[in-house]
């Protein structure tokens, strides 16, 4: 396993390129990068200019990942840039993204099922609670679209890697991984999303596990709050993530996944009001909208909640009006990662899991001893 | 004491258990207690506190004494249930040997109180987790038992209502009420219990309203432990029971019943997170315990003395008091 961070929250991504931010997470001490999707990387999927993203991460030993987009035909037209990257054939536009990403030995492609409409509070923010089409035609016209996009990537030895977006529940992506074959299809674990869907995140790690072929490693506070409960990103560690137990499933699994740390998004790359998510665990239409959510999985929810409570109360856990209100520009950004890490590695080192030499600085020490 | 005003549009007489108001107490002194506190309502615990022999113009003296000091009396049967035969021996013996004999022989003078409901108990927490019988086991037997009593109730003009006790869920009252007959078995509602079963007492009682015909008055707050949740009794105010809600609720329902102090004792556990817990309490919903783990604050000692209790329970009535005895 090695460490390595988001490619396009990585602070100044933009500003920098694919290119200078593989150069800015080596020195940062970062394994590796994974791009949002190859879109990020190059817009109009130039070949050379992808080259020499690939050819920058084999010089810096990095890991280089990358993925396609969203997969729910229901969601689709609000990334116009898919299909128009098929000269308006969406199929088209995933084979040449896909076929793109083959040239420069990415085969684990990040795919999702929705975006997060931050505009709108509670359960409206989540596309499962769309009131025009159910989720479950969601979930079904994303199934087929899968099934479209299944023979290119055994084609092209590419496995497609639903996230554990805020929309979705990990028996929903388990369901779907093993109707369009596990062949093709994988799982990007998100470790705190899966908070949103009121999962336990050790327990959607034990049931994703064996399909888990990406990461977005990241925690976050968890607070009682008005009509329900907040949700803060934080540094790996300082929420209500255990990666203590989390880790050794994931790497029992797969040995060789990487670890991307997603990052908070600096304020200065995007200036936006820091406001918490809610989570409506109290609102009997919130709940309907989880029926494989069982007793068990939620009294252990609330009982890790209760825990990080008593951390709150205790003093030894910032409260999230004083955790929004602190600076979050590029130092604390970067921070932000470094520390995340250093907890990741912490505990990959508690429990001697295999990660590999982590940054170049450590390779160094390594080589001259 | 009647309550109306500050809590919605129903009116309801004030009074207490008898316990509340002193354990030693004759039932004419705790009638004495109770008029001089403004209430208007007494509900002894058992027949036998009020004559031994369950004589009927001893039932019918102490009513009209109660009258005479503007108390309204009734009594509760007690804890009656077809699979604990050393709770009832009294009553079989009243029967000599026939325990339904028995407890109709008490249904008739506790109905020269000229009482309308007779609050009744199932069990304790144990019997739920009886190993030798299983709870639904029970819960058919003792529905039985409560139906071969509907002559005698139907004769009296009474129903029986079974109480929120801490081992019964309102799905499983509302079933006994089903296997019973509506007009024969009501409910008592005690809220303070209800968490001690998973369930959030307003949408308990908005489930158990259509059928409820004693209200039992307690608070508790409601705790994390750190193995789960735990019911921790306080004075009246202070605690997690909303009472403003609840009586909104059952006077959207109709419901007229009075409103009795019920000082509790049992401290209980309730630890959501164990697997076996949770499959033994198959009623407890996403909902509900979602609801009762965001109110729950940091564990801390119960207030188990009765006197602060019962002043503060009194004095938390009267904030939605609408006048005084009339």
């Amino acid at each position: 396993m090695r460490i390595g961070v988001d490619g396009r929250k990585i602070p100044e991504s933009r500003a920098r390129g694919p290119v200078s931010s593989l150069e800015h997470a080596d020195e940062l001490g970062m394994a590796g990068l994974f791009f949002r999707t190859v879109l990020d990387m190059s817009p109009a999927l130039d070949a050379g200019e992808l080259r020499d993203i690939r050819s920058k991460a084999d010089e810096l030993g990095m890991y280089l990942e990358t993925g396609l987009g969203k997969v729910n035909p229901y969601a689709n037209p609000e990334a116009p840039e898919l299909r128009a990257v098929g000269d308006g054939d969406i199929v088209l536009g995933f084979r040449r993204m896909m076929e793109a990403c083959a040239a420069i030995d990415c085969r684990e492609l990040w795919v999702a099922t929705a975006n997060y409409k931050s505009v709108y509070s509670g359960r409206w923010a989540y596309d499962r609670f769309r009131t025009d089409v159910t989720w479950t035609e969601q979930l079904d016209a994303t199934a087929r679209f899968l099934g479209t996009l299944a023979p290119i990537a055994r084609d092209l030895g590419i496995h497609l890697n639903l996230e554990t977006h805020e929309e979705i529940t990990s028996f929903e992506l388990v369901r779907l991984v093993e109707a369009v074959g596990s062949d093709v299809v994988g799982v990007v674990f998100d470790t705190a999303n899966v908070l949103q869907r009121l999962e336990h995140p050790v327990w959607a790690a034990e049931r994703l596990a064996p399909y888990v072929r990406q990461t977005h490693i990241k925690d976050a506070a968890i607070t009682y709050t008005e009509g329900g409960l907040a949700y803060q990103m934080r540094p790996c560690g300082t929420g209500v993530v255990d990666f203590h137990r989390i880790l050794p499933i994931l790497a029992a699994a797969n040995p060789a996944l990487n670890l991307t740390i997603e990052n908070d998004e600096s304020l200065d790359d995007l200036p936006r009001p820091r406001r918490t998510m809610l989570i409506e665990a109290f609102d009997p239409e919130f709940l309907d909208g989880h029926p494989d959510l069982t007793v068990q999985e939620m009294a252990a929810y609330l009982d890790m909640v209760q825990s990080y409570d008593r951390q709150l109360r205790s003093g030894e856990r910032i409260d999230n009006a004083a955790y929004a209100a602190q600076p979050y520009g590029y130092a604390e950004t970067v921070s932000y990662i470094r520390s995340s890490a250093d907890h990741v590695r912490s505990v990959c080192a508690e429990y001697d899991l295999p990660v590999e030499s982590i940054t170049k600085a450590g390779d160094l020490a390594e080589s001259a001893r | 004491m009647t309550i109306g005003d500050g809590v919605g549009t129903v009116v309801r007489e004030l009074g207490a258990c008898a316990r509340a108001l002193g354990e030693e107490s004759t039932p004419r002194e705790t009638n004495r207690t109770a008029s001089g506190l403004g209430l208007r309502h007494v509900e002894f615990a058992s027949p036998f506190v009020i004559s031994p022999a369950l004589d009927p113009t001893a039932f019918r003296a102490l009513a009209d004494y109660g009258r005479s000091l503007g108390v309204r009396l009734s009594c509760a049967l007690g804890m009656v249930s077809a699979g604990h035969a050393e709770r009832t021996t009294r009553f079989r013996e009243a029967g000599r040997g026939d325990l339904v004999a028995g407890l109709s022989k008490a249904l008739r003078a506790i109905g020269e109180l000229d009482t309308d409901y007779v609050q009744i108990v199932v069990g304790t927490l144990d019997d739920r987790y009886d190993a030798s019988v299983g709870w639904p086991e029970q819960l058919d037997a003792t529905a039985q038992l409560y139906r071969n009593l509907a002559p005698v109730l139907t004769d009296l003009s009474l129903k029986l209502a079974v109480k929120t006790h801490e081992e019964i869920t309102s799905h499983e009252i509302l079933a006994l009420v089903d296997a019973v007959g509506s007009d024969h078995l009501a409910v008592a509602l005690d809220p303070v219990n209800l968490p001690v079963r998973g369930e959030d007492p307003e949408l308990a009682t908005g489930r158990l309203a259509p059928h409820v015909g004693r209200i039992h008055y307690d608070d508790a707050w409601i705790t994390s432990t750190g193995r789960g949740l735990a019911r921790r009794l306080c004075p009246g105010g202070q605690g997690d029971i909303d009472w403003g809600a609840i009586f909104r609720i059952l006077d959207g329902a109709g419901s007229s019943a009075p409103v009795l102090v019920d000082l509790h004792r049992g401290e209980f556990e309730m630890p959501v997170c164990d697997e076996r817990w949770l499959l033994q309490n198959s009623d407890v919903s996403l909902r509900e315990l979602s609801i009762l783990s965001s109110r729950a604050r940091p564990d801390r000692p119960p207030v188990t003395a009765t006197a602060p209790r019962l002043q503060a329970a009194l004095s938390e009535l009267a904030t939605m008091t609408r006048g005084t005895a009339a």
